[in-house]
């Protein structure tokens, strides 16, 4: 298609979208009409056809001005540029210099595509609430004499998912819609959808995410104003499908003539179709951004089909490389020899299996069958529990004894003895395997009050023994979570008066926190001592710009800071803390080795920042 | 009358049609000695790169100060070539000439890529690590400088051969473009590795 066809296209569809519009405004106004002369009819009134009521024309006259009104401001945003408008829809300006890897990755990335693409380089911006995965480019329409900046915005969950290639892919599809001239029909797009859903995203405001009440009068207010943007929905969508689909595939091939790279784009739509359970974009402002995103989720009922904004995503694989399921299967055998299946096989190029899970790693050795026959008994398996903590030092253990019967009676101290002696070498080799069935039975038989009042008496039993160090407080502390106890219970913790309001902390001001965690989980590993300090300082990078020094377990009172830190922690977003996991679990798998005091030390994190099912 | 008329109207169409096809041949080759400045620029951010590699790669590898003498020494000649080609870039010897010398370099980059497998601790070190997302990057940017190089030339050499533009074109001497491609059969070949 040459110069002159092209615009003459283009003018034929902006033409094509000021008609669809109006039609849409009208249709509107008729359905309101016809919306209240039904409700009159209900009512028992006389209702003239073709004459809207005086009600209605007053809604008409408010769902048309909030329409255009929300173009004009969209048109304002559009005029002002692409960083204006991408700014608009929550992204902020990805930086030079960046701390995140990822995020310099990116920008190399984009300035390597408008060299292959001979395009002046576009702004690039970040949804970084967005775990969804991602991109579109925004830009004003080219004005006389100087050409309209543009904006390429990128998903977190993108930069996420997407390994190099796969981000040049994306990229480079965006850029070819610059390349191919889509901007300005999309922006005007943009435009018409940004005033006919207007009226649904005030609503969606008024309703919140998770509404908390459904019957609280602003909730209801916001139904009613999502049920009357519905129709603006529906009649953007039905705009929106009149527009050619044929346009992505015309990006997906600009992209790969830009990249030389077909493998990397079909990688990219296959790991969007891996990832099933993520909506295109969890933004308010979905429905306007649809057409122009880089995928649009998968719509399986033909109407959505019909309505959908881009083509099928296996059919963009296939038009790429009609043969990239085999070559991916091929290349997964090969990468790993062992696995018969290839199905399964595939899951290293889809990043939402690979979260790596502890539940292959060893737990270590079976129990013996006296051990398993004796935790059979409810009473056993407490003793069981206090016997964890006995030293192997025979002084410190007759103290630990009589302080045991102190605390509850000689009997059961005998009990704690017998255990001793009846199981001494799993007490010192095998303390996961024990304490995990000990805990089950005691769940089983014991309340939750009973347990706590177990915990406790552990705790205070330790404090005052003196044994309180690292391996005891994270023994302690995968008791509790196997318990299923809350994890503030330790009274000792929490008499600091001021201890709640220390607690929460900002993100960015938590490094020393992170430090001190990382550099225990890191001494654990047992690897020489450079890979240790650069692990260190790698992992630290991605949580504080600031440098720690790095910490060891054989400081004093190192247990309480561990404690607090883990306090502090705990209240963080989910989100955070299962990053936190995930960097302990590389860690410890980087040697391919996983000892004990590292396992123990790993199900401790996960338990006391409650991500267990990581390690489950 | 009209036969004066209708050569007149003849000749103004004819003047417009030469026009076009004129101003579209000064566009490509426009852009095509555009993505050549790219190429150029891209290769002086790798040339600036390179000593910082080098020096960072030094501290590790004092044994293999031989790999790393000849990446300088490949990386001064690309240099020193760069500049002269884009001093005068009409001349083909030349840019044959820095074609080459980039040859070399990616050679003897390459090899230097191979020995630095051997040491573990250099391609642990932080430095190290952001200069290879930058190396990466910028060894993108050449293949892809060079490639839209390649894809401007195409454009215009196809433009300026077909039918009437060809006329236009020798009429005012458009000069066929070059592609950007190693002469010597030599540097084409892919690095060797030897096992000590």
């Amino acid at each position: 298609m040459n110069f002159f066809d092209q615009q003459l296209a283009r003018k034929r569809q902006s033409a094509l979208l000021l008609v669809c519009f109006a039609i849409a405004l009208v249709a509107t106004g008729a359905l309101i009409h016809f919306g209240v002369a039904l409700v009159s009819l209900l009512l028992g009134q006389s209702v003239a056809l073709f004459e809207p009521s005086v009600p209605a024309l007053v809604l008409i006259g408010l769902v048309w001005t909030v329409i255009l009104f929300g173009a004009y401001f969209r048109s304002l945003d559009v005029k002002a540029g692409g960083a204006i408008l991408a700014r608009r829809f929550g992204a902020v300006h990805a930086s030079d210099r960046s701390r995140y890897e990822k995020e310099q990755q990116l920008l190399n990335v984009v300035a390597e595509i408008s060299i292959a693409s001979s395009t002046p380089q576009p702004d690039v911006y970040i949804l970084r609430a967005e775990s969804s995965i991602n991109a579109f480019v925004l830009g004003a329409e080219e004005r006389q004499g100087h050409a309209g900046r543009y904006a390429i915005v990128v998903t977190q969950g993108a930069l996420d998912n997407f390994d190099r290639d796969e981000l040049q892919a994306v990229v480079a599809h965006e850029f070819g819609h610059i390349a191919n001239g889509d901007l300005p029909v999309n922006m005007r797009l943009l435009i018409a959808l940004g005033g006919l859903m207007a009226i649904d995203e005030v609503g969606q405001l008024l309703v919140g995410e998770e509404p908390d009440s459904l019957i609280h009068p602003g909730v209801l207010v916001g139904y009613f104003v999502i049920g009357l943007g519905s129709i603006g929905v529906f009649f953007g969508q039905l705009i929106r499908s009149a527009f050619c689909r044929q346009r992505e595939y015309l990006a997906d091939a600009c992209a790969v003539q830009f990249t030389r790279n077909p493998y990397a784009m079909a990688s990219a739509l296959a790991v969007i179709k891996n990832h099933t359970e993520e909506p295109a974009l969890h933004s308010i402002h979905v429905k306007e951004l649809a057409h122009m995103c880089f995928q649009s989720g998968k719509g399986k009922a033909w109407f959505n089909r019909l309505l959908a904004s881009h083509p099928h995503i296996q059919n963009r694989i296939d038009a790429i490389d009609p043969y990239f399921d085999v070559k991916q299967k091929k290349l997964a055998e090969k990468l790993n020899p062992g696995d018969e299946s290839g199905v399964s096989g595939v899951s290293h190029l889809t990043p939402e299996k690979t979260i790596i899970t502890t539940s292959d790693l060893p737990i270590g050795s079976e129990l013996s069958d006296s051990a398993v026959v004796m935790l059979a008994d409810t009473r056993n398996s407490v003793a069981t529990l206090f016997a964890l903590f006995a030293s192997e030092n025979a002084i410190k253990k007759r103290d630990y004894l009589s302080a045991i019967s102190f605390a509850f009676d000689k009997q059961f101290s005998s009990r704690v003895k017998d255990v001793i002696g009846l199981i001494p070498d799993e007490l010192s080799e095998n303390k996961l395997a024990l304490i995990e069935l000990a805990t089950i039975k005691v769940c089983q038989s014991v309340e939750r009050s009973g347990r706590q009042s177990i915990l406790k008496k552990l705790e205070s039993l330790l404090s005052v023994s003196g044994e309180y160090d690292l391996m005891a407080y994270a023994s302690l502390q995968l008791i509790r979570g196997k318990l299923d106890l809350e994890f503030p219970l330790i009274d000792t913790l929490a008499d600091d008066h001021f201890a709640q309001g220390r607690h929460t902390k900002a993100f960015d001001e938590m490094g020393s926190e992170f430090a001190l965690l990382l550099s225990l989980m890191i001494e654990s590993s047992g690897a020489s001592s450079s890979v240790q300090a650069y692990e260190f300082e790698r992992v630290l990078k991605c949580y504080t710009m600031t440098q720690y020094p790095r910490r060891t377990c054989h400081e004093t009172g190192i247990v309480a800071e561990v404690a607090e830190a883990f306090q502090t922690l705990y209240v963080q977003p989910k989100a955070i803390r299962e990053a936190f996991v995930q960097h302990c679990v590389e860690i410890v798998q980087k040697d391919g080795h996983v000892a004990r005091a590292e396992r123990t030390l790993l199900d401790l994190f996960a338990a006391s920042l409650g991500c267990d099912e990581h390690v489950a | 009358m009209s036969a004066t008329l209708l050569t007149v109207l003849a000749g103004v169409v004819l003047l417009i049609a030469v026009m076009v096809v004129y101003n579209r041949l000064i566009t490509l080759r426009n852009q095509t000695s555009n993505a050549f400045s790219q190429i150029e620029v891209q290769l002086q951010r790798r040339y600036e790169l390179i000593p910082n590699l080098v020096e960072t790669a030094k501290a590790y590898m004092a044994h293999e100060s031989e790999t790393l003498l000849a990446v300088t020494e490949a990386r001064n000649e690309a240099s020193s070539r760069c500049n002269a080609a884009s001093k005068n870039p009409d001349d083909a010897s030349l840019i044959g000439a820095l074609a080459s010398a980039e040859g070399a370099l990616t050679s003897a980059m390459g090899r230097l890529n191979v020995v630095m497998e051997n040491y573990p601790e250099l391609r642990a070190d932080a430095q190290m690590r952001d200069l290879g997302e930058e190396l990466a990057s910028t060894e993108n940017r050449v293949a892809f400088a060079r490639q839209a190089y390649s894809d401007s030339v195409m454009t215009y050499n196809t433009a300026r051969e077909q039918f009437p533009a060809v006329i236009v074109a020798n009429l005012y001497s458009f000069k066929e473009a070059d592609l950007f491609a190693a002469e010597d059969p030599a540097m084409k070949q892919t690095v060797k590795v030897a096992f000590a």
